[in-house]
């Protein structure tokens, strides 16, 4: 019937076993390569009562800024935060599949996602993107870290000039900026542009009392491989469904089975569990310790009777990167989510989600 | 960018309600995430009437104002001429002054000589046929492959599959057999959609394309890189003698447009640059005596910044 | 039949060429030395030499060589007018005809040629509106204007401006304001230039012809402007 309705071009998730206390675990390199987190939330299999839960308070604050181009390639800026820590900033536009997006990583190069109209205008080098239409979306990278790129040379006099005359948009970003040797957010000075500050802050009173929580430790040892996989997949939708809190989980629930016969995966046993919710523009360190400070929790806790907690984090679906500065695109989704079940003595489990447009892999 | 390039424009303009009407459609489309409408309007017969849209204000506002999620779109005008009679002369030419005053031109053809004729030399953008009804005739290779390569683009209107199941089931088999035909090159997806309840985003049309026989990304470019050309196509037609040599006021660029004409006032090799030179250029250059201040200003400026 | 053709004018009728009675110009040497030779050289085949001659050779005009098969000859004429007349690429190239050597790569030495150019163009402008000069621009020569490149596919193009000095089939070649020469393709590449108080816009994909063709040509519609 259909001519052209080929294969469509899957979605990837990527699922893997290991420990924290081995020396090669890839956990921290995972968060900390994982530059434009959206939202975040951890989920307890039980109540936590609230002075435990403190804990994990890790305020930190990013800037909302209407900003030209231009302002990233002063030296000031380099020096004093490029060279001097981790800003990192992703502009806020429509998908990456219609508009121009601009990004900092957390390395310091300068990503510009553009659509081609803006590319054949710039004036910059960069090379057609990996996804859509042929040659119809191109990426310019700037090492803003280079050595080279100082006032007077004609590589940086060149960005200058492009972004003082073909590129003078205003973009709208989100910045924020961690200096080396702390952990906690810190400030930019903006002048003369006017930023808006916002704090990220946690939310911790999200209790789901009554939900069927499956067993976990059933996909904790790998016995058989390809069993092991299927359930590892059951898992991951249940641990969907529960981070939207649906009511599929809840134990009293009655749903027609016309409309979902949903079923989490066995051995399941009714509980309750708690939430801790953040969304923002979400730093990969803040993450990192959160991930240190759930571990650490979990391995402390004197009557080990929290077995596990899953840590879920969601990437901007219209990111340039995803993981290690692997190109990222917009299809019919644009996900670059990852989720840690982390058990009680230093196992965990990963799932990386991505979406059709990514090279990660 | 996603498009949509045919929103029937009301036909009593002045009537309140069918003013609101569009209003709330164009809203829509802005949720939606669509960056530009065109406004459709339909003549059966004589072009006589001179172009009635009015573009929508408010949206066309402050262009460069940086934001999240815009509140702007850009709005076309586009005329879709129904042609019944091949004998007649419809004068769909760009030096016609109704046919220039729409920023996109569209034919209807009624049957297959017509069909023939429109793919083969009328000077128009798109080809839209009525696909929520039986056409009178099949879709050939020969003309439409005349079509692709003069860059007309066919259209494909879902609106009316979401308005009655009919015309639903004509239009995915009218679809199928025209993406057949095209091998899936040259077509736009566009609405035609009387009201807001018809409207769709942008991604439901790429699973509604993938019922047409397109795969998700050839759909996806029905609705962008496709439409871009339609609006590229279009402006070649419009605005360039023979796609050459096109023209605009100095008054009308943009600030951030003046590098192009040699303004360039934050060259970085301002400091090389012989005024001397460059002056009596722009005396010879300049008839009107203000202006000619207005540029000497400019390069004092420079000057200082050395 | 009689119709068709005039008769003759009655002087050349009853002159000596139209009678075929004139002999061939010959010089006296070839006429003492014609019959001697060939007479001596039949004699020993044939019985009456002098009859021969007389009926065959004498008073008439003969090739003593082949002739030249026509298509030959005309190759054979065209390659001594081309000896002549063009040199090849080849020789363009090495004897560097149309290269501009770098010690005039100055732009101050081309600001004449670019006053020059803003004469002219202001002649072809004359009164007429912008609509009517687009469509002569067409065939308007480029040689010192001040172009810019304002979009490109190859993004290193991008702004760069200078005078035009020279106009290939592909190319523009500019002078900028730094003295140094740019060699610039037409294709990819969109050009602006400034002209009282219009900014016009060339297209170079559909822009690449010779100068010289492009003043006599008309030219095709392409589709769309589109890089």
């Amino acid at each position: 019937m259909s001519i052209f309705l080929s294969e469509p071009v899957k979605s990837k998730l990527h699922i893997s076993h290991s420990s924290i206390t081995l020396t090669k675990s890839r956990h921290e390199q995972i968060i900390l390569d994982h530059p434009f987190n959206n939202n975040l939330n951890i989920f307890f299999p039980s109540i936590i009562s609230s002075e435990k839960i403190n804990l994990f308070n890790n305020d930190f604050f990013y800037y909302k800024v209407d900003l030209p181009l231009s302002w990233f390639i002063e030296r000031d800026f380099i020096r004093d935060y490029v060279k001097s820590g981790c800003v990192v900033a992703l502009s806020l536009t429509e998908g990456i599949d219609v508009a121009d997006i601009i990004a900092l990583d957390s390395l310091g190069t300068l990503i510009l996602n553009l659509t081609k109209d803006t590319y054949e205008e710039l004036g910059l080098d960069g090379k057609p993107a990996k996804f859509g239409p042929d040659k119809q979306r191109f990426v310019v990278q700037i090492d803003l870290k280079e050595k080279s790129l100082i006032p007077g040379k004609r590589g940086y006099e060149r960005i200058k000039w492009c972004f003082n005359n073909t590129l003078t948009k205003k973009f709208t970003f989100l910045i924020s900026f961690l200096k080396s040797g702390t952990k906690k957010s810190s400030e930019i000075d903006f002048s003369p542009f006017n930023a808006e500050k916002i704090w990220g802050n946690f939310d911790f009173n999200n209790i789901c009392d009554n939900i069927l929580i499956p067993d976990l430790n059933m996909i904790k040892d790998i016995t058989n491989e390809f069993q092991w996989k299927l359930d590892a997949v059951e898992i991951y939708d249940w641990i969907g469904l529960a981070s939207i809190q649906a009511r599929r989980i809840k134990s009293h629930d009655q749903v027609d089975p016309f409309i979902s016969v949903y079923k989490p995966p066995e051995p399941y046993s009714p509980g309750n569990g708690s939430f801790i919710k953040c969304t923002g523009f979400i730093p990969s360190l803040t993450i990192k310790e959160l991930f240190d400070s759930v571990s650490k929790f979990l391995q402390e806790d004197e009557n080990k009777n929290i077995p596990w907690a899953i840590i879920n984090v969601w990437g901007f679906k219209d990111s340039p990167i995803s993981w290690n500065k692997h190109e990222h695109g917009y299809f019919m989704n644009g996900e670059n989510n990852y989720s840690f079940i982390v058990y009680n003595d230093g196992t965990y489990i990963l799932y990386q989600a991505l979406g059709t447009y990514d090279t990660y892999s | 960018m996603f498009y949509d390039l045919n929103l029937p424009y009301p036909t009593q303009p002045n009537i309140a309600q069918q003013q609101t009407e569009l209003r709330k459609r164009v809203d829509l489309l802005i949720k939606f995430g669509y960056q530009v409408v065109a406004y459709n309007h339909t003549i059966t017969g004589k072009l006589d009437k001179a172009n009635p849209i009015n573009k929508l204000e408010t949206y066309n506002d402050s262009p460069d104002s940086p934001s999240g999620k815009q509140q702007k779109i850009e709005q076309l005008s586009r005329i879709t001429v129904v042609i019944e009679d091949a004998s007649q002369n419809y004068g769909l030419s760009s030096t016609n002054n109704i046919i220039s005053s729409y920023d996109i031109v569209a034919v209807q053809p009624t049957n297959e000589k017509i069909f023939q004729n429109a793919c083969g030399t009328l000077e128009v953008d798109i080809i839209t046929l009525e696909m929520g009804s039986r056409l009178p005739f099949y879709i050939k290779h020969g003309p439409v492959g005349l079509a692709i390569e003069r860059g007309v683009y066919f259209e494909i209107c879902y609106a009316p599959a979401i308005r009655d199941s009919a015309s639903r089931r004509q239009l995915i088999s009218n679809a199928q057999s025209l993406v057949r035909v095209t091998r899936g090159k040259n077509i736009i997806i566009t609405s035609e959609a009387q009201k807001a309840m018809e409207l769709r985003g942008p991604y439901d049309i790429v699973n509604l394309g993938t019922i047409m026989g397109m795969n998700q990304a050839m759909a996806k470019d029905c609705i962008s890189t496709n439409c871009r050309a339609v609006v590229m196509h279009a402006k070649t037609r419009r605005n360039t003698h023979r796609a050459v040599v096109s023209f605009e006021p100095i008054s009308s660029l943009k600030p951030n447009e003046l590098w192009k004409v040699g303004d360039d006032k934050k060259n970085i090799n301002v400091g090389k640059t012989d005024f001397k030179g460059k002056s009596k250029v722009k005396r010879i250059r300049l008839s009107k005596d203000d202006e000619e201040e207005e540029e000497n200003e400019a390069e004092i400026s420079q000057d200082m910044e050395i | 039949m009689s119709n068709l053709y005039s008769p003759l004018p009655r002087y050349i009728q009853n002159s000596q060429v139209a009678k075929n009675e004139r002999p061939p110009p010959v010089s006296e040497t070839t006429r003492k030395f014609v019959p001697k030779f060939v007479m001596g050289s039949i004699g020993s085949t044939s019985k009456d030499p002098a009859k021969i001659y007389a009926t065959k050779i004498k008073d008439k005009v003969m090739l003593l060589d082949n002739p030249l098969k026509s298509s030959e000859e005309k190759k054979k004429r065209i390659i001594l007018k081309k000896k002549v007349k063009t040199m090849s690429a080849k020789e363009k190239r090495q004897t560097r005809t149309y290269e501009i050597p770098k010690e005039c790569h100055k732009y101050e030495l081309f600001v004449p040629l670019h006053e020059l150019w803003l004469q002219y163009i202001e002649e072809l402008h004359g009164k007429s509106n912008p609509n009517i000069f687009g469509q002569k621009l067409l065939k308007a020569d480029f040689h010192g204007a001040i172009l810019t490149v304002s979009k490109s596919k190859c993004a290193s193009y991008i702004g760069i401006t200078g005078i035009t000095i020279q106009e290939t089939e592909n190319m523009f070649k500019l002078i900028t304001k730094d003295n140094s020469m740019k060699c610039i393709p037409k294709g990819h590449s969109i050009f602006t230039f400034q002209l009282r108080d219009h900014m016009f816009t060339l297209y170079g994909d559909q822009f690449r012809y010779r100068s010289a063709i492009r003043a006599t040509k008309k030219f095709k519609n392409k589709p769309s402007i589109d890089l």
